[in-house]
């Protein structure tokens, strides 16, 4: 086939559609520099250079995009050398499909080739799809649905004129309302169902990918000893020499000062809204970062940081420390798979749900600390991406309560159950509060209701005066404190007990973005916490004032769920009104949709229009030889009388009357090659009666 | 496990052939005269009865003569006098007296073919007894109901000249009539034939029967599963309403007459191998199915029926996409 394919609105709508589905790539880090340049001038000059050569396709231009299809290949294999991950591949090849596209877009002649491109630009969107993490790529999106819609129409009618037989005075031509309006209707519809269908479907479970991202924006090695870094603290950063006073705290970017060798309560952070990293999970947890031992009653700090060496192919097994105490009771676990993609510059911390096993990390070395925590041996700026897998024990408070073993190990006891420095009057209290509680289970929980009821939760509190206790202070002067006051209270009444407990900083879950599926982490998640030890379990997070479920009482939400509340904090729109709004929008979906399935087959709609367009010939050529059809004359029987005059082709004219007849009243109208046959006919009989026609006045016979 | 029957519904090509079968072995009995032929076949295709209306010895008995032939099954014959009773049609009960009990004798109408010569010399009475049996396919004798044989086609002649000793038919006689023809006088070439021994009686003594009452019943039945698209459905509506609001006409077509337009066009479109209808099979059997329905305000002979009819249907504009 060489027909050219005329039509500029479609080609305008398939460059749309691929470019803003390129741009959806390029948005999710395919590409950049060079790339963005291409797509936002090549894509438009290329489309605008592939029409004007439709008709004619130089050969010069055709070899210089064989050899420019070439180099793409040489320079994607060149790349691709020294990669042995498959995950990595995917951005060359897209990169290099990106830049086949572009030279495709040279060459299309007719329709077939555009729809060639509005088929990658589908390919694209599933790639930005895999690549996203956020909802930059969702207006894209939309301009790349709706102009994929355009093009599917406008090629329709395309299509439907190219038939000979359509008539072309009543068939929708180009570009007109009904080019916008139904791809808007299909688009409504498709969103209003498949929002209802995504607010019902379960979240999905484990992943299940071969591989987990791991990437790193740049690789500026820090210490090589796994000590901890954290540019946020400017002069107070461990990794700097100098030592500054701690008080002058900034908002540099982590803002907190947690994530430290030590711990001073009586700094007062700012932490902000700033989005610290974005975490896929399947579950929420604590996203920890370290852990603190001693508590001076002011400052915890670390007593045993010895970060070790440990390394591997992908992923990089993490082995148990003997300070995660044996696993002595049978309790189920599950793989809790976190990627974490950092979007401000951090700590060397790599965060964790406990207890982490395997970690994907673009080196082929982390450090591990003594307590388990991990560390990287470079800087984890924003744009760094690791995954770590955690075998969570589900817990629940049954089994804390009745099935833990009887033994602590000596080193644990040593460790983290020393008797604690601080006031007489907070151990009477913590003997008080938990006298009627029976396990250590109990004990934590009679703990943090105390809290809870006792004491009022506040980012704004006093600063601690010199040489006072920092739990006396806020149990008894203050009653009001924030995380670090409460997790480190209840720290110290436990080890008080002879529980061993240490401090755990990290963040909290961060909220669950309904549409990505991640949890947005921001600077004010940051948090500290309480571990408890629980003989032959091992470590287990608990904290009173962010919500995390013990790991074996968590349920499963559907994909969509809070996905109102979401939409309604950011748009400042009460979520009945959304939901009446999203409610509305599927009903009227649904009335579209019920509307466009009741349309007649497709196939009869060509058939009758064909039938028309030919019987409308047919009457001008009747009323040209003066034997005008009769309005109760039938097709078959007009076109007889048409042969009297024609005299001859007695049997065309037969074959002409009944296939529009059949095409107008048969259930299985005829196809494409049956009309094709009698345009031919027709045709050949038009061109017969403008060379020599009979001018012979016939009336109609009834 | 349960047996599922697996005999198809309908078979359309099977009841062309066999349409085509009776076309042309009538044809051969009554030559010259394809259009009457193509009618009775029509008529018993259609699942109706036929009429068959014209002056004597034009070959009425003939024609239906050799349809009972071909058609196959039982045939009886009545011939029509103004002392035939009803129960003379539909069999009376008598009663046994070394059995101590009544017993039905099944009258003429118990066959698959039924001849009724000379219709309208029958009395209006008896006329009647024939209505149950050609629309409900039953005769009630005694308050007892009993089911015709399937299929059950009755064809029946008159003589429209005829005037002593006739009773016209009645009009709701006349609506179970699918189709009335008439067959006319032969070319002179046919004519010619015919002394010489071609056709006619010798024609129908060779006519073998051409199917089965199994068969023909299921050719019935397919005929039925003929296509028919809302457009050509809504052209047949137009057609009887045209004849309903037509000033010379004070009784138009019924729906029952729109009904067996319908089915006489199905048969019509399998008789021309198609398995749909279009508006040509309506209007090319509008005359013989509507014509003999019409009560006109001006009493006529059948053939001013016929010429009205033919002036609705130029005033009816064809379906067009």
């Amino acid at each position: 086939m060489n027909d050219s394919e005329d039509v500029l609105s479609l080609r305008v709508s398939v460059c749309m559609a691929v470019m803003s589905a390129a741009i959806a790539a390029l948005t999710e880090g395919a590409g950049s520099g060079l790339l963005w340049v291409a797509v936002i001038i090549g894509f438009p000059v290329t489309f605008w250079v592939g029409y004007l050569v439709r008709k004619t396709r130089p050969i010069v231009l055709r070899l210089a995009q064989s050899a420019a299809a070439i180099g793409i290949l040489v320079v994607f294999v060149a790349r691709i050398g020294h990669i042995t991950d498959l995950a990595a591949l995917q951005i060359p090849l897209a990169q290099s499909f990106l830049w086949l596209l572009l030279l495709h877009a040279l060459d299309t002649p007719n329709r077939r080739g555009l729809l060639v491109l509005l088929v990658a630009s589908l390919v694209l969107v599933s790639l930005a799809g895999v690549l996203s993490i956020s909802m930059a790529i969702a207006p894209w999106l939309m301009v790349w649905a709706f102009s994929a819609l355009v093009s599917l129409v406008l090629a329709y009618r395309a299509e439907l004129e190219e038939l000979p037989a359509l008539d072309r005075d009543r068939a929708p031509r180009g570009f007109d309302r009904s080019t916008v309006l139904v791809p808007l209707e299909v688009l409504g519809t498709v969103l209003a169902v498949g929002f209802g269908v995504f607010m019902v479907v379960p979240v999905a479970g484990a992943n299940r990918a071969l591989t987990f991202p791991a990437t790193l924006p740049d690789n500026t090695p820090v210490r090589s000893n796994g000590g901890l870094t954290n540019p946020s603290l400017g002069a107070a950063d461990p990794n700097q020499t100098s030592t500054g006073s701690q008080t002058k705290g900034g908002r540099a970017s982590f803002g907190y000062f947690g994530f430290s060798n030590r711990l001073d309560t009586a700094v007062r952070g700012r932490p902000d809204n700033t989005l610290v990293m974005r975490v896929r999970a399947s579950s929420p947890d604590f996203w920890r970062a370290q852990t603190f031992d001693q508590w001076d009653g002011r400052v915890w700090h670390f007593s045993k940081d010895r970060p070790t060496l440990i390394s591997g192919d992908q992923p990089i097994p993490v082995p148990r420390v003997p300070a995660d105490g044996p696993v002595e009771v049978a309790v189920d676990t599950d793989e809790l798979t976190q990627t974490y993609y950092l979007e401000t510059s951090g700590p060397n911390s790599i965060f964790a749900a406990n207890r982490a096993t395997k970690v994907y990390f673009p080196e082929r070395s982390i450090f591990q600390n003594s307590d388990g925590t991990l560390r990287a041996g470079v800087r984890l700026d924003a744009g760094a991406v690791y995954t770590v897998v955690s075998e969570r024990a589900l817990v629940t408070a049954e089994i804390l309560r009745t099935k833990t073993a009887t033994a602590t190990p000596h080193d644990i006891t040593q460790q983290y159950a020393q008797l604690p420095v601080t006031t007489q009057r907070v151990r009477d209290l913590a003997h008080q509060i938990t006298a009627n509680a029976p396990t250590p289970y109990d004990k934590v929980r009679a703990l943090e209701d105390w809290f809870g009821a006792h004491t009022q939760y506040s980012l704004n509190i006093p600063t601690l005066p010199k040489g006072k206790d920092a739990v006396d202070q806020y149990l008894f002067v203050d009653r009001r404190g924030f995380c670090e006051q409460i997790g480190t209270s209840l720290v110290v009444m436990l080890r008080e007990l002879g529980i061993p407990a240490r401090l755990a900083v990290g963040f909290a879950p961060g909220e669950r973005n309904p549409f990505t599926g991640l949890y947005e982490v921001k600077a004010s998640d940051a948090h500290s916490w309480a571990e408890v030890y629980f003989p032959g379990i091992g470590w287990q997070g608990f904290d009173p004032t962010a919500h995390v479920p013990l790991a074996g009482d968590s349920g499963i939400d559907a994909a969509g769920a809070g996905a109102l509340d979401y939409l309604s904090a950011r748009l400042h729109i009460p979520t009945t009104a959304l939901a009446v709004t999203a409610l509305l929008g599927v009903l009227v979906g649904l009335v579209f949709a019920i509307r466009g399935v009741r349309r007649r087959p497709r196939r009869i709609e060509i058939s009758r229009s064909w039938a028309s367009t030919r019987l409308a010939q047919l009457e001008k050529l009747g009323e040209q030889r003066g034997r005008p059809r009769a309005p109760s004359e039938s097709t078959p029987t007009f076109v007889r009388a048409l042969a009297t005059i024609s005299h001859g082709r007695e049997e065309d004219f037969e074959r002409v009357g009944t296939t529009i007849d059949a095409a107008m009243f048969a259930p299985a109208p005829p196809d494409a090659p049956a009309r094709h046959a009698v345009d031919e006919l027709l045709a050949a009989i038009e061109a017969e009666w403008t060379s020599h026609g009979h001018p012979e006045d016939l009336v109609p016979s009834r | 496990m349960m047996r599922t029957d697996t005999r198809p519904q309908a078979d359309l090509s099977l009841a062309h052939r066999l349409a085509g079968t009776l076309r042309t072995g009538l044809a051969d009995v009554l030559r010259g005269k394809p259009e009457p032929v193509r009618l009775a076949v029509i008529a018993l295709l259609s699942g109706g009865h036929l009429l068959v209306d014209d002056v004597p010895g034009v070959g009425k008995t003939l024609l239906a003569k050799a349809m009972a032939r071909a058609a196959g099954g039982s045939f009886r014959r009545i011939q029509s006098t103004p002392d035939l009773l009803p129960s003379e049609l539909t069999g009376v009960s008598v009663f046994h007296l070394a059995g101590n009990e009544w017993e039905f004798r099944p009258g003429p109408l118990f066959a698959n073919v039924v001849l009724v010569d000379e219709l309208n010399r029958a009395t209006p009475r008896t006329q009647s007894a024939l209505l149950e049996a050609m629309e409900e396919r039953q005769v009630t004798v005694d308050g007892v109901t009993r089911p015709l044989p399937q299929p059950f086609f009755l064809v029946a002649t008159q003589n429209p000249f005829e005037t002593a000793g006739t009773f016209p038919l009645v009009e709701g006689q006349l609506d179970r009539f699918t189709i009335v023809t008439e067959i006319g006088p032969p070319d002179a070439g046919t004519e010619r034939e015919l002394l010489l021994g071609a056709g006619g009686e010798s024609a129908l003594d060779a006519l073998e029967p051409l199917t089965d009452p199994a068969e023909l019943a299921f050719a019935i039945a397919s005929v039925r599963a003929v296509f028919c698209s809302p457009e050509v459905a809504d052209y047949t509506v137009a057609i009887a309403n045209a004849t309903r609001v037509h000033g010379d006409i004070s009784m138009g077509a019924s729906p029952r007459a729109s009904l067996a337009l319908l089915h006489a066009a199905q048969a019509h479109a399998v008789l021309e191998g198609r398995d749909y209808v279009v508006p040509d099979d309506i209007a090319r059997l509008t005359t013989p199915v509507f014509a003999h329905r019409l009560v006109l305000r001006d009493p006529g002979r059948l053939a001013d029926a016929r010429a009205l009819v033919h002036t609705i249907l130029t005033s009816v504009p064809m379906p067009r996409p």
